[in-house]
């Protein structure tokens, strides 16, 4: 099925949650520990931490992962 | 190392928002320094009192080689500032709170710096969308400081709605045209003496960051005006000090203009007075 990360399109088997989309995508580290400083939305509704094992994506849902940046 | 915040904000003089006591009247932005360590050391130069971020979408790289934010967050957790995420690149008031959203969860506060861009040209804030977004964020609990027009009525309304400060722009984000609307910022201060007031953006100098104090505004923030300078360290001490002394000349009263010269020196017990073209 196809998803979107960050705009970017891609295709990812079925029944697949957000933590194991955020592995695929590099965002754990090789101590198998989650960047802690992000913050995910799917489809522009903020999800808790402790639900990214649980929660699956769907066809044509929109992930957003966001960090901090510097700013005015 | 936080020497020159706890000039800008001395023990008899603090600023309070929200009940909090903020330590500086100087507040920084932290975007386009050339180095993490450049923007450190001009942190530290200005003594700010919050510091500004934001958030954007990131790949796991971005968020593994993060050097300017590991150097906020160490700067945060050794100086006492505090932490300001703003809304910036929003245009509506849903996507305000979406963004406010995701900065309280990311970066554990309740403050934001509310922004609702209007028009794109002038980066002037959209009011209708910003009194929204303000509206709802209160009732979410955040300490909402929005980025405002000196529009008076609408200043009046985000203070009244639950803003505990409002800060309206001085000039167009990222000129540095300073106080263009001099006249309607004193009206502000005037109107409204006891509400905190910060002059967001536009400042491009010391003397007009001073100048700001000097009417009464209650601090300044900026960022590319330092962050640009030739040496951001040099001009951020700059503008601690330009801060501190426009603060300092509010406190002990500015002397009321006038129209027509007046000696300084007394007239009483001139010599030779009036003496030209008396002949001996």
């Amino acid at each position: 099925m196809k998803i979107q990360v960050n705009g970017e399109n891609r295709q990812i088997g079925q029944g697949m949650t957000i933590a194991a989309v955020l592995e695929g995508e590099g965002y754990f580290s090789q101590s198998g520990k989650r960047a802690h400083r992000i913050v995910v939305a799917l489809n522009e509704t903020i999800v808790a931490p402790q639900l990214y094992g649980q929660q699956e994506v769907s066809d044509g849902d929109r992930l957003e992962v966001m960090g901090a940046i510097t700013g005015g | 190392m936080n020497q020159s915040s706890q000039t800008t904000a001395p023990v008899d003089d603090p600023l309070v928002i929200a009940g909090q006591r903020i330590p500086g009247r100087l507040w920084l932005g932290t975007a386009m320094y050339p180095s993490p360590q450049v923007m450190g050391q001009a942190l530290q130069a200005a003594g700010s009192g919050f510091v500004t971020a934001s958030v954007r979408r990131q790949t796991a790289r971005q968020v593994e080689d993060n050097g300017h934010w590991q150097l906020i967050d160490q700067w945060l957790q050794e100086s006492g500032s505090l932490l300001l995420p703003n809304t910036a690149g929003c245009h509506s008031a849903r996507e305000a709170i979406l963004m406010a959203n995701v900065a309280r969860q990311l970066f554990d506060t309740r403050w934001i710096k509310l922004e609702v861009i209007g028009d794109d040209y002038s980066l002037q804030p959209h009011p209708f969308q910003l009194l929204e977004a303000a509206r709802e964020l209160i009732a979410q609990d955040f300490l909402v400081l929005p980025y405002c027009t000196e529009d008076l009525v609408l200043c009046q309304e985000l203070l009244s709605i639950g803003c505990p400060a409002v800060m309206p722009w001085g000039a167009p984000i990222g000129t540095g045209r300073g106080l263009q609307n001099l006249q309607g910022l004193k009206t502000l201060r005037e109107r409204l003496p006891e509400a905190v007031m910060i002059i967001d953006a536009g400042i491009g100098k010391p003397s007009q960051a001073m100048q700001a104090m000097e009417l009464g505004f209650d601090g300044v923030l900026l960022n590319t005006a330092v962050a640009r300078a030739h040496d951001p360290v040099q001009m951020a001490a700059a503008f601690a000090a330009a801060v501190q002394g426009g603060r300092q000349a509010w406190r002990a009263g500015l002397m009321a203009e006038r129209q027509q010269a007046v000696a300084s020196t007394p007239v009483l017990g001139m010599p030779f007075w009036h003496q030209d073209g008396v002949s001996a």
